[in-house]
């Protein structure tokens, strides 16, 4: 077999994804050794038209989430040509930081963004799409809420990481050179381990986990050689899957999550939540009783945005209600 | 399914402890209490093993989730199960919140095994609120 056809979409991107593959280096010159690129907008100037002419590609990458309708169309054109198709990047496995947005209705992120934000300056007080009719035609519909690319396609390889290392990029330009040779990856492949992060982690971890009071990040100085946790600081390490190469925990930051739950579980925030809460005063809950235990909790205001800040969107609970009645703006 | 014109009959998922929540409810029925037949009972060995995945997935299929354990302190099978839970439900709430959901719509009640009469009247009560709070819709 000759070179290996790939091509990359695009859904809700920040730019990252490409980085992740412009920080091989040399190594990139690899790829296109074994690869012809069919298209790939960040790179090289090729219309969607060149993909949709070309009768079979080998690889499809598809990076970030299904935000618009355009992206489902892109992400439909690329698994109906490719015969491999690889979520790159956490974006399009689980939603990403982008499907935090799913937690608030498409009107109020259109107001937060277009009106309210600090740094919006817009006098006429359009918004685009809703006020500049003679956008619509133009603007790819937003669709009401963020969804990862699993949602409409069949996965072949996932690459979680925001963005993947370089490491994962390696592994996955050593999956196209093996598939020139005739070797096909299985299917569901994951570019990542499949124990948790604290498996790897080298820090000293506690027999029994007790937290006591919870801190941020900057609260005091964090002891590199300890666990996060026993620290009082949320580290999503214990659900989430190794595989990262350590960045955050070795820059003594703790793990926010971003490559997605450990096989085995479906909902990586709801788990490390039931894991947090039995972590709360464990094995002194009788002494602290119930409503000091509460206090406690109310130390982790934003459980969404720490707990879920990459996989709201592929949560149980995943999209928001209009639930609240008159108090529905917080 | 709920249509307009209807009287909306709410469904609760019931997660009760095989030790005290569901023995309650076995003491009310044994006692003849009536309570409206709004519930799904689920009996689990502890309180402490649900997990809140579970709640949430409970939650998706109905219009609320009751969870009955023991009492607090002393009274847990497991030393302190029902302690677990509350902890977990206390900060799902928070959560439910923030995705829009009434966090009424989880409820966790301290049900021992000779208190029927309790048991009754948390189904009564969570039923009445349901019914004011309306079916769960996106």
């Amino acid at each position: 077999m000759g070179k290996v056809k790939i091509a990359v979409c695009y859904g809700s991107i920040c730019g990252g994804c490409d980085v992740a593959f412009v920080d091989l280096g040399e190594k990139l010159m690899e790829l296109v050794s074994i690869a012809d690129i069919v298209y790939w907008a960040g790179v090289m100037d090729a219309k969607e038209e060149d993909l949709r002419r070309t009768e079979e590609i080998d690889i499809g990458i598809f990076f970030g989430g299904i935000r618009t309708e355009k992206h489902r169309e892109a992400v439909k054109l690329l698994r109906e040509k490719s015969k491999l198709l690889v979520a790159f990047g956490t974006c399009s496995c689980y939603g990403g930081v982008p499907g935090l947005g799913n937690s608030a209705s498409l009107e109020d992120l259109l107001k937060t963004g277009y009106l309210k934000a600090a740094s919006t300056e817009n006098p006429e007080r359009n918004i685009p799409g809703v006020d500049l009719k003679s956008l619509i035609e133009s603007v790819p519909k937003l669709r009401r809420f963020l969804s990862p690319i699993c949602e409409f396609v069949d996965v072949d390889i996932w690459v979680p990481g925001c963005p993947p290392p370089v490491e994962s990029v390696e592994k996955l330009i050593e999956v196209i050179r093996n598939y020139s040779k005739g070797r096909s990856p299985r299917k569901g492949l994951f570019i990542a381990e499949d124990r948790c992060l604290c498996d790897f982690c080298k820090r000293q971890k506690p027999e029994e986990l007790s937290i006591k009071s919870f801190r941020r990040v900057h609260e005091g100085v964090i002891n590199k050689e300890e666990c996060f946790l026993k620290q009082g600081i949320i580290c999503l390490g214990p659900v989430t899957r190794g595989g990262c190469g350590l960045r955050c925990i070795e820059a003594n930051m703790p793990c926010r999550g971003c490559f997605g739950p450990i096989p085995g579980v479906e909902d990586q925030g709801t788990r490390f939540l039931t894991a947090v809460a039995s972590a709360l005063g464990a094995g002194e809950e009788k002494e602290i009783g119930e409503e000091e235990l509460k206090k406690l909790i109310d130390e982790l205001p934003d459980p969404l945005g720490l707990f879920y800040m990459f996989s709201l969107a592929s949560s149980i609970i995943n999209k928001r209600y209009s639930d609240l009645g008159g108090e529905e703006s917080e | 399914m709920f249509r307009m014109g209807e009287e909306f009959e709410p469904k609760i998922i019931a997660f009760l402890c095989r030790w005290c929540g569901y023995a309650g409810a076995d003491m009310a029925g044994t006692a003849r209490y009536k309570y409206p037949a709004s519930i799904l009972p689920i009996r689990v060995p502890c309180t402490g093993r649900i997990t809140m995945e579970q709640v949430l997935k409970a939650l998706k299929e109905s219009d609320g989730v009751l969870i009955a354990g023991c009492h607090t302190p002393g009274d847990c099978h497991y030393m302190r199960g029902n302690f677990q839970c509350f902890k977990r439900v206390v900060l799902l709430k928070k959560f439910l919140r923030q995705m829009g959901i009434n966090p009424d719509r989880v409820r966790l009640e301290w049900i021992s095994a000779t208190e029927g009469r309790k048991f009754a009247r948390v189904v009564s009560e969570f039923t009445a609120e349901l019914k004011r709070l309306g079916p769960l819709r996106r």
